[in-house]
């Protein structure tokens, strides 16, 4: 494999590092069985994506300067968050970086994938041979499909499981009406999108609703929560990793 | 419309209370959305289409100032008189100046007797009321009526347009039914032919008495000198034709260097705004009627408007706003809109776009917190037919606010504690010494539904028993 010799670094963003530890997890085992060793560089923190969405650029850009110190050196970094990677590479220009953190960016900008898509592209994994029994629902995340282009990649890859039927609901493409400090400046707002997201995917006779951002996810699973609704949240990488049985 | 951008939360909750204003948001914006992508669908090249829009539109800005002096010199030549302003209130001076003298020496009283209201008839122009035209107006002693059929709804209703191109989208026609029993005296009737027919009869009447028609205006070409507008209802010819003075009012932004940007941009325009291949007319008010004609106005007026859009020009990172050919379809994909509609914006323009131009036209101040009414889902700029980076623009806007507004202390002294403890992994590393069931009563008490961080709607979710860096350490011992 082209990728044997390649250092492939893991950035797990901060939420993930303290809610949802095992989409990480999932990521590294997913890794391994494709043969790639992931390194976890465990000085990092976070992308700086939730202060530059607050208006807080001044504070996100010494975080996009200590992270593109940290991962300058590696050929590949895999993150298990579309939202994440997008920051990195379309928005990190737009923090007034001083020139040596330009001059990394550019490197790092074309190296940084979200992980399915790491895994489809980069791996040439296009399908998944093992098995998940249930009805999944597609959510695909707004900055995964529309700034890094996502689409085909996870529903090639969970659609190849056995067992596992995927339903993309018509609003599937929508936001889940998390959107980061809005879900914390505009509560019912917030929640109101995504009790329609929640709906459509039921309504679609689904089980499980799933995307490649856990930042989504904790939204959607907190209402389906509160509201009783009879639907669970799982990160895609999770449930790719189980179908696997790798736990 | 008055302002209400401040009390913007207060404004989402009450749209969020309102099932039926909900139900029929979501139900038009779907409509439009299916129909646009049906026409859209039919134009292979429509990307490239878009580009190329963005480019002329692009070229166009760069040189506006020459652009819209071609305008002034080839309309003028035609005899169209055309005005400059800097803000709504030199417009409406000018434009009630141009009514007042329309109006002078013609009749005022009825056979009966009673003082009849010297008659304006307007068609649909989101710019007018923008400028507040209308109140203005009828401050002055005119009787100004809405004869595009949305616009005559919320008008009588007293309510302002909640769309940019549907103005009464936000009432089913239940909603319109009960409004024309309760304003116009008529028995309820819910069927829309029924309805439009009643709005006709009486509009019918006020088109033939209206002594000034003042129209928005969607394109004005340079080259030709040629303001122009695009409606269906047939309304926006009458009341170009029939009164004797017309003034079309316009944002410097309207201007297209050549008929051949003309023809491009009407591809898009009702494609978007209401998935139309083309609209029923496209009225080119081309020069002031001559004597031997019999329709048409004798003066035809050109009121050219800045108010607020050169802060824009002079933004590079907002130049491209201008781009905007105010076709809706972004108010319709945003998923803010579909949920609160219009009003809850609280001025003019709602939608992605107006909240990146409240900022520019109202001062950031009185706008600070619109930009931050959006998931950044990136929608808008997905389906805007001229390729603004709408998203990103509110992003930018975001930063601009917390620059220049007074922020909560509590919030500034959040997000500098978080910046430091991100930025140093020796500090992040004592903090993760701390025990996790510790750190998750914290959270707890934050998240409780009493002290709702998160809403009342929504559970909060749980710390991780282990955070990634023990689990991994855990499983797979290195570490870097
Ligand atoms: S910003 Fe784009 S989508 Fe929105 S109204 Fe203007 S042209 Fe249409």
């Amino acid at each position: 494999m082209a990728l044997l010799n390649s250092k492939v670094a893991l950035f797990i963003p901060c939420y993930t590092e303290q809610f949802f530890p095992e989409t990480g997890m999932a990521l590294v085992r997913l890794l391994k069985y494709f043969s790639v060793a992931p390194i976890y560089v465990s000085s990092q923190s976070c992308c700086g994506q939730p202060a530059f969405n607050s208006g807080q650029g001044r504070l996100a850009k010494p975080l996009a300067e200590r992270f593109l110190r940290l991962f300058e050196s590696y050929d590949w970094i895999v993150a298990p968050s579309g939202s994440c990677v997008s920051m990195v590479r379309n928005l990190y220009g737009e923090l007034g970086l001083s020139p040596q953190a330009l001059r990394q960016w550019e490197l790092v900008r074309d190296r940084i994938y979200e992980g399915t898509q790491f895994i489809y592209h980069q791996l040439g994994i296009h399908a998944i041979e093992g098995r998940f029994p249930g009805k999944v629902a597609l959510h695909e995340s707004c900055h995964g499909k529309r700034e890094l282009g996502i689409e085909h990649e996870p529903r090639s890859l969970l659609s190849s499981i056995t067992d596992l039927e995927l339903v993309v609901p018509p609003d599937a493409g929508e936001c889940c009406g998390f959107g980061g400090t809005f879900s914390v400046k505009f509560p019912e707002l917030s929640a109101a999108i995504g009790l329609k997201k929640l709906a459509s995917a039921i309504s679609c006779g689904a089980e499980i609703i799933t995307a490649v951002d856990d930042s989504c996810l904790m939204h959607l699973q907190g209402l389906a929560q509160r509201q009783r609704l009879n639907i669970r949240t799982m990160h895609a990488l999770v449930i790719m990793s189980k179908a696997l049985g790798l736990e | 419309m008055e302002t209400t951008t401040q009390t913007l939360k207060a404004n989402i909750r009450s749209a969020l209370n309102n099932d039926r204003l909900q139900a029929a948001v979501l139900k038009a914006t779907n409509h439009s959305l299916a129909k646009r992508a049906e026409v859209v669908a039919e134009l292979p090249n429509w990307e490239a289409m878009r580009s190329e829009a963005a480019l002329r539109r692009d070229r166009t800005l760069t040189r506006l100032d020459d652009t819209l002096l071609e305008l002034e010199k080839n309309a003028t030549a035609k005899g169209i008189q055309v005005h400059w302003v800097a803000d709504g209130e030199e417009a409406n001076q000018i434009i009630g100046q141009i009514c007042r003298e329309a109006v002078s020496g013609s009749e005022t009283t009825s056979t009966k007797g009673e003082v009849v209201k010297p008659l304006i008839a307007k068609s649909k122009s989101m710019t007018t009321e923008e400028i507040g035209l209308t109140p203005f107006l009828e401050s002055l002693g005119f009787e100004v009526v809405e004869t595009d059929l949305g616009e005559y709804i919320v008008q009588i209703a007293g309510q302002a347009p909640s769309h940019i191109t549907a103005p009464a989208l936000h009432l089913s026609r239940q909603d319109v039914g009960r409004i024309f029993v309760e304003k116009l005296g008529v028995e309820y009737r819910e069927d829309p032919v029924e309805l439009i027919n009643i709005a006709r009869g009486i509009l019918r009447q006020k088109f033939l008495s209206a002594q000034v028609g003042i129209t928005g205006c969607n394109f004005a070409v340079a080259e030709t000198g040629t303001p122009l507008i695009v409606e269906n209802e047939g309304n926006g010819r009458l009341v170009s034709a029939i009164p004797r003075v017309q003034i079309a009012v316009m944002g410097i932004e309207k201007v297209v260097a050549t008929l051949d940007d003309l023809m491009l941009l009407l591809e898009l325009l009702p494609r978007s705004a209401t998935g139309q291949r083309i609209t029923g007319s496209v009225i080119f008010f081309n020069r002031p009627s001559s004597s031997r004609e019999s329709d048409g106005p004798r003066e035809l007026h050109l009121v050219i408007l800045d108010n607020g859009r050169t802060k824009a020009l002079a933004d590079p990172k907002l130049r491209a706003v201008l781009r905007c050919i105010r076709c809706g379809a972004c108010l319709n994909a945003c998923p803010i809109y579909r949920t609160t509609g219009g009003h809850a914006y609280g001025w003019t323009y709602p939608g992605p776009i107006g909240a990146v131009l409240a900022p520019v036209f109202l001062g950031l101040e009185k706008a600070k917190d619109l930009p931050f009414a959006s998931t950044l889902c990136g929608r808008c700029s997905e389906i805007c037919p001229v390729k603004i980076d709408l998203h990103h623009m509110l992003l930018h806007l975001r930063q601009e606010i917390v620059a220049a507004c007074p922020q909560p202390i509590l919030e500034k002294v959040m997000w500098q504690t978080w910046e430091t403890v991100m930025d140093h992994p020796a500090l992040n590393q004592a903090l993760a010494a701390i025990p996790r069931f510790l750190l998750h009563e914290v959270l707890r008490s934050h998240w409780s539904p009493k002290l709702p961080l998160w809403g009342r709607d929504r559970s909060s979710p749980n710390l991780a028993k282990e955070s990634f860096a023990q689990m991994f350490k855990r499983e797979f011992g290195e570490h870097k």
